[in-house]
């Protein structure tokens, strides 16, 4: 237990693709020993790209590889008799249950929690759905897309757009299904610390709508107060963007007249100095279209590396939009070690994001990669659940693993 | 403002129970009586700013910990620093929306910080607490004289959290930078609006998913604490937390070097997979079809239009390469009709469909009304508001908000009388040298 914040902790997790997965491997970075079920095709997302060399193959999934690093899997076809009977089994010695049935599914196969509590009344089941266990759209279908438009955030997307005429937008691949995962994961921990006070487990019912929405919130205070709408072309801030550079774009914010003048200082901005409006803000928000096309003309020729290496980009809010690569590659992230090299079986050693939590008691490392297809059936369900070899053989001919 | 939703939860009494120990707990920042939550008894001491750390511990004191902000009028949080967005007025700094909803459920103190005496109150309070958090940029705190080697001498089991930008090491450790720079240089920017367009910062998600990442540290660390009496230190970088949201983007650099970009509401594989003009200004519907099956049941409800039967429309690849004609088509026939209405005709075809919608869509949406999410917040300056309360469902302690963003110093008779018993002329003392202010 030493070592690790969740040492000893069992978790079993049912789910597919992002949200419910990547909510256990949170828990499994934490320390936690994470159980993933899977039904015996594999969980969706191993049929889901970036592919190792873009081939497809159940185990050569970049998506399946991050969002299920540290757990040991199993297969089980949890609907059928003997499938469901084994998860009971797994789950009475659980502490925590994720999964992200459609509340219907739960009904139908006795997983409710008004079932589970009574195989194990310490147990925290953790539903993760679209909308939620209730309501009038709890049986609705919904994709990422949906969901991240239906919590608000879509409208407001992308910030500060140029094109409020165009669609609304969802943030860039499973951004927003990591981010339902972080609000799972929250709520389960609480969950779980009340149980610890009161030996008392629960439901956590997670509706990914309302979890994205808890995101928004914060943008939707003017509306509440004054009838306010945020929409896409409304600015976070009233002078500073992102903008082109020859190779990119770079972030530019000022918020004070020291930042302005650093940040004209930095454009080599034609002699700034003799022009008083350009230190004022009220000034730049009122011209700031005129002002950036100003801007973007001078940083046409300008790489974002001599950019931020001159020493006005310390005085004043500033970054360059980073790619991926450069993400990997920055000096940043190499000095804080968030990069970490994990060696799988099918893929060998890749680098991986680590976590943006430095735990000085319970620092975060790897327990294993991601879990071949099945690759635990026998430690589990032999060694822990007393299964002989010959069982595993009569279940995966009939196709219960 | 009012609203035709229903108005869910309101600040009602929930009698607490009996035999369980909530302390000095019992009671609320708006004075009534808490119900137990999930942290009730955690003790959380906060002087952050902005939106990461003060959102962070909102969200804890929903869930039941009794969060103290320390806060001084020398040194006010720049949210209070905003203006009417219809009028442009500047707004009372007592009066602020955001501000009021980043730091619900709080109680207020107000300590000078930058007065010794100030400090040695601080550290009083960190004596009786379980969690500190700050925000202020990398070093800052330690200079303060509160580093965690100086905290953990006054409670050795403290579970203290610094977050800041970028962490605590490395060339740009202690960079003052906001989260727009953030969002650029964890790579998030990059991935977010049109592949035809400029990268584009977040909102206040980007810092808001750091807040619940943190909230989810914290209580791991509590966990462990009860476990083993042991504390520790959380160095917590938002750049960091930002980049864990691209995992599979970094994959496929790590194993194939490819650069993804952003796609706008494009997926790698679906289409239809878009938002689509409704009826009404700014009035959009997202809709997505996952499989042949669910394209066909779309044709269905289209009243099976000639275009759709076309060729390069029949299987999902052809789908996918000509969805910019696909939309256009589907574009048009979505354009007169009304985007609630049609979500339901196509979900109950069974079709994935719903709104993209505004603050004001949410607002009404009877889903959000029927799952209680918002809550009247009564404020002394802002009225009474329907706000979003943490709409994590937990059956056995339910969240809920117990009080309005407080006002500075508002609760320093409970902080400072009650709960540190300094007696009434020292207080005023320390109120008229301004290290209580």
């Amino acid at each position: 237990m030493s070592g690790k914040s969740l040492g000893g902790l069992r978790v079993l997790e049912w789910g597919q693709m992002v949200a419910a997965p990547y909510c256990a491997k949170l828990l499994a970075d934490l320390g936690a020993e994470v159980i993933k079920v899977e039904p015996p095709a594999g969980d969706a997302a191993r049929r889901h790209g970036p592919f190792l060399h873009d081939i497809p193959h159940p185990e050569r999934s970049g998506l399946f590889l991050y969002a299920n690093t540290s757990k040991l899997g199993v297969t089980l076809d949890v609907a059928s008799p003997r499938g469901g009977k084994i998860l009971r089994e797994m789950l009475k010695d659980a502490d925590i249950f994720i999964e992200d049935a459609p509340p219907a599914a739960l009904e139908r196969l006795g997983l409710r929690y008004d079932d589970l509590k009574r195989l194990n009344p310490r147990l925290v089941q953790v539903a993760i759905t679209p909308f939620g266990l209730t309501g009038p759209y709890k049986d609705y279908k919904a994709y990422p897309l949906n969901t991240y438009h239906a919590s608000g955030e879509g409208f407001m997307t992308p910030t500060g757009s140029d094109y409020p005429e165009r669609a609304p937008v969802k943030a860039g691949n499973f951004v927003g299904e990591y981010e339902v995962g972080v609000n799972a994961a929250g709520a389960a921990l609480a969950a779980l610390y009340w149980r610890e006070e009161s030996g008392q487990g629960q439901i956590v019912d997670i509706s990914a709508q309302e979890a994205l929405l808890l995101l928004a919130a914060s943008d939707m205070t003017n509306y509440a107060q004054f009838g306010a709408v945020t929409g896409r072309s409304t600015r976070n801030w009233p002078f500073g963007r992102l903008y082109r550079c020859q190779d990119g774009y770079a972030a530019f914010i000022t918020l004070t007249k020291r930042h302005r003048a650093a940040l004209f200082t930095l454009l080599d901005y034609p002699d700034w100095q003799k022009d008083e409006r350009l230190l004022d803000q009220t000034w730049l928000e009122m011209h700031s279209p005129e002002v950036e096309v100003v801007i973007e003309r001078l940083l046409a020729e300008r790489t974002r590396a001599e950019l931020f290496s001159r020493p006005q980009a310390n005085d004043f809010p500033s970054g360059p939009s980073l790619r991926p690569g450069e993400v990997m590659k920055s000096a940043q992230f190499a000095a804080r070690g968030f990069f970490t090299e994990i060696e799988h079986p099918e893929t060998g050693k890749l680098k991986y994001p680590s976590a943006p939590y430095q735990f000085s008691e319970t620092p975060w490392r790897v327990e294993r990669p991601a879990p071949l297809l099945g690759q635990h059936n026998e430690e589990v369900y032999c060694q822990r659940l007393g299964y002989t070899r010959d069982d595993l053989a009569r279940l995966r001919g009939l196709h219960v693993i | 403002m009012s609203s035709d939703a229903t108005p869910s939860r309101t600040n009602g009494d929930i009698p607490d129970t009996p035999g369980l120990n909530l302390g000095y707990e019992k009671v609320s920042p708006s004075g009534k009586a808490v119900s137990r939550r999930a942290l009730s008894g955690v003790r959380v001491l906060e002087f952050a700013v902005g939106l990461v750390g003060p959102f962070c511990t909102s969200i804890m004191a929903q869930l039941g910990a009794q969060v103290f902000r320390i806060e001084s009028q020398g040194a006010m949080d720049g949210f209070r620093v905003t203006r009417n967005p219809l009028t442009n007025e500047r707004l009372d700094f007592e009066g602020v929306p955001r501000y009021n909803f980043v730091n619900l459920s709080k109680w207020g103190a107000s300590i000078n910080m930058r007065k010794a005496e100030g400090l040695e109150l601080v550290k009083r309070l960190i004596s009786v607490s379980d969690v500190l958090l700050e925000n202020y940029s990398a070093g800052v705190i330690d200079r303060m004289g509160l580093s965690y080697e100086a905290v953990r001498e006054v409670r050795p089991d403290i579970i203290m959290v610094s977050a800041s930008g970028s962490g605590r090491v490395g060339p740009e450790a202690g960079s003052r930078a906001v989260a727009t720079i953030f969002g650029a240089v964890s790579g998030l920017a990059e991935m977010t609006g049109y592949p035809d367009d400029r990268p584009h910062e977040a909102r206040s998600t980007a810092d808001a998913i750091n807040s619940l990442t943190i909230f989810y540290s914290i209580v791991a660390a509590l966990y462990y604490r009860k476990r083993t009496g042991r504390g520790q230190y959380i160095d917590y970088s938002s750049r960091e937390g930002m980049t864990c949201l691209l995992g599979d983007v970094l994959m496929d650099y790590a194993m194939n070097g490819r650069e993804q970009t952003r796609q706008g509401n494009r997926d790698s594989a679906m289409a239809p997979h878009d938002c689509y003009r409704c009826r009404g200004e700014g009035a959009w519907l997202s809709i997505a079809a996952g499989n042949q099956a669910e394209w066909e049941v779309l044709v269905n409800v289209m009243g099976r239009p000639v275009w759709a039967a076309e060729d390069r429309f029949s299987t999902p690849l052809g789908r996918w390469k000509h969805q910019d004609e696909m939309g256009k088509l589907i574009g048009a026939w979505t354009l007169d009709r009304d985007a609630c209405e049609l979500m339901e005709t196509l979900q109950r075809a069974g079709v994935a469909a719903a709104p993209s919608f505004s603050c004001a869509g949410v607002y009404s949406d009877p889903h959000i009304g029927d799952r209680e999410v918002l809550e009247v917040v009564e404020h002394p300056k802002l009225g009474a508001n329907l706000l979003v309360g943490c709409p994590w469902k937990l059956s056995a302690t339910p969240c809920r908000i117990d009080g309005h963003g407080p006002l500075i110093g508002q609760h320093n008779k409970e902080v400072f009388s009650e709960l540190l018993g300094i007696p009434e002329q020292e207080f005023a003392r320390l109120q008229r040298e301004r290290v209580v202010w």
